[in-house]
């Protein structure tokens, strides 16, 4: 993956939420890290806007927007976060896989610390 | 600026995060948060905010147990919210004492509006879950309508048509009370009389809104 640096020198994080106080949540937690743009879940076309914006990492809280950005993330290798909020979890795309994180819970933190490994975190040898 | 304090009770991070943030840039509200009821209770016992923002899922017992609690303790308007809300569980949040009810998916603007709507007095309801409501209330009333009717019954009779509601053939009625199958047909002519009701799927029918599933498999265990 080659990170996609805004002109404010951060990384693109595009967040796609049914729940709009996601988004409120991850502004600040991310704020001096990523630079966030938000979308409405139910836009459409999701695969074509993301390949537009060309964003570093993904958000979604739905399945729906899950299986839309799916493609994007694998073919671009930027992780997807997907919120399950009934759940109280996250799972994760991220090496072409979903994994559900070690860290419990859907905190702000927890999903930020995603961003971060799956944008910096050193690969593997 | 009156400053209206708030009390954000939501055992998910992201809702304390998101509304926090949101409310924090804003001029007239103070913050307070809670993960739990004993959270809830403490920061009550301090200071009784003027709006308590609660999850229906609030731990432990869930939030209309939690606003049953509270109501005694403090004057605090208290709104739950919650995703997809059913319509049993707004009226039942504000049987308990809730002041309104909200949808998690809630714009930032509208949580603004509705928590400034509440501070003038108003009761926060989306319309949708005002149609729900009122159509619950019209639920309960039928309800209680349909149980004046069935009070006429006989005990026996009641449980007659308990069978009946649930799909049992006059033979299978009569083998699990013990009695005629001529018995219990006579036992339907009588419902079906007492009740004015035209036929046995009518009264299954008037015994299922009378009664509802839960009640009505109750008295089955029993049986």
């Amino acid at each position: 993956m080659t990170t996609r640096v805004t002109n404010g020198g951060e990384p693109l994080v595009a967040i796609v939420c049914k729940v709009p106080l996601l988004c409120e949540a991850l502004t600040s937690t991310l704020a001096g890290i990523a630079e966030i743009h938000s979308f409405p879940a139910d836009l459409g076309d999701l695969d074509g806007l993301l390949r537009s914006l060309q964003p570093d990492a993904i958000v979604v809280d739905t399945p729906e927007s899950a299986d839309g950005a799916e493609s994007y993330a694998r073919a671009s290798h930027v992780p997807l976060v997907h919120v399950l909020f009934r759940e109280e979890k996250l799972r994760v795309l991220a090496d072409g896989a979903w994994s559900a994180p070690e860290e419990n819970g859907a905190s702000p933190e927890a999903i930020r610390n995603l961003i971060v490994g799956g944008i910096f975190g050193r690969q593997p040898a | 600026v009156m400053r209206t304090r708030i009390l954000i009770a939501d055992s998910v991070p992201i809702f304390r995060t998101g509304v926090r943030n949101l409310l924090e840039r804003e001029s007239d509200f103070d913050i307070v948060e809670a993960p739990d009821l004993a959270g809830v209770q403490q920061v009550i016992g301090e200071q009784c905010p003027e709006i308590a923002l609660i999850d229906l899922d609030l731990p432990p017992a869930g939030g209309v147990a939690a606003v049953r609690e509270l109501a005694k303790e403090c004057s605090t308007r208290m709104i739950v919210w919650s995703f997809d809300p059913e319509r049993e569980t707004v009226l039942s949040a504000v049987r308990s004492g809730a002041d309104g009810y909200l949808h998690k998916e809630i714009s930032p603007a509208g949580l603004i509006r509705s928590l400034r709507g509440v501070v003038d007095g108003e009761a926060p309801l989306s319309r949708d879950l005002a149609t729900m409501m009122i159509d619950a209330l019209h639920a309960v009333e039928e309800q209680a309508s349909a149980r004046e009717r069935a009070a006429v019954l006989s005990a026996r009779e009641r449980e007659v048509l308990n069978f009946v509601a649930r799909g049992a053939r006059n033979k299978e009625i009569a083998a699990a009370l013990f009695i005629s199958e001529f018995t219990v047909k006579r036992h339907m002519q009588n419902i079906l009389h007492k009740l004015e009701l035209p036929s046995r799927r009518a009264a299954a029918a008037f015994y299922w809104s009378a009664f509802g599933p839960q009640e009505i498999a109750a008295a089955a265990e029993m049986a």
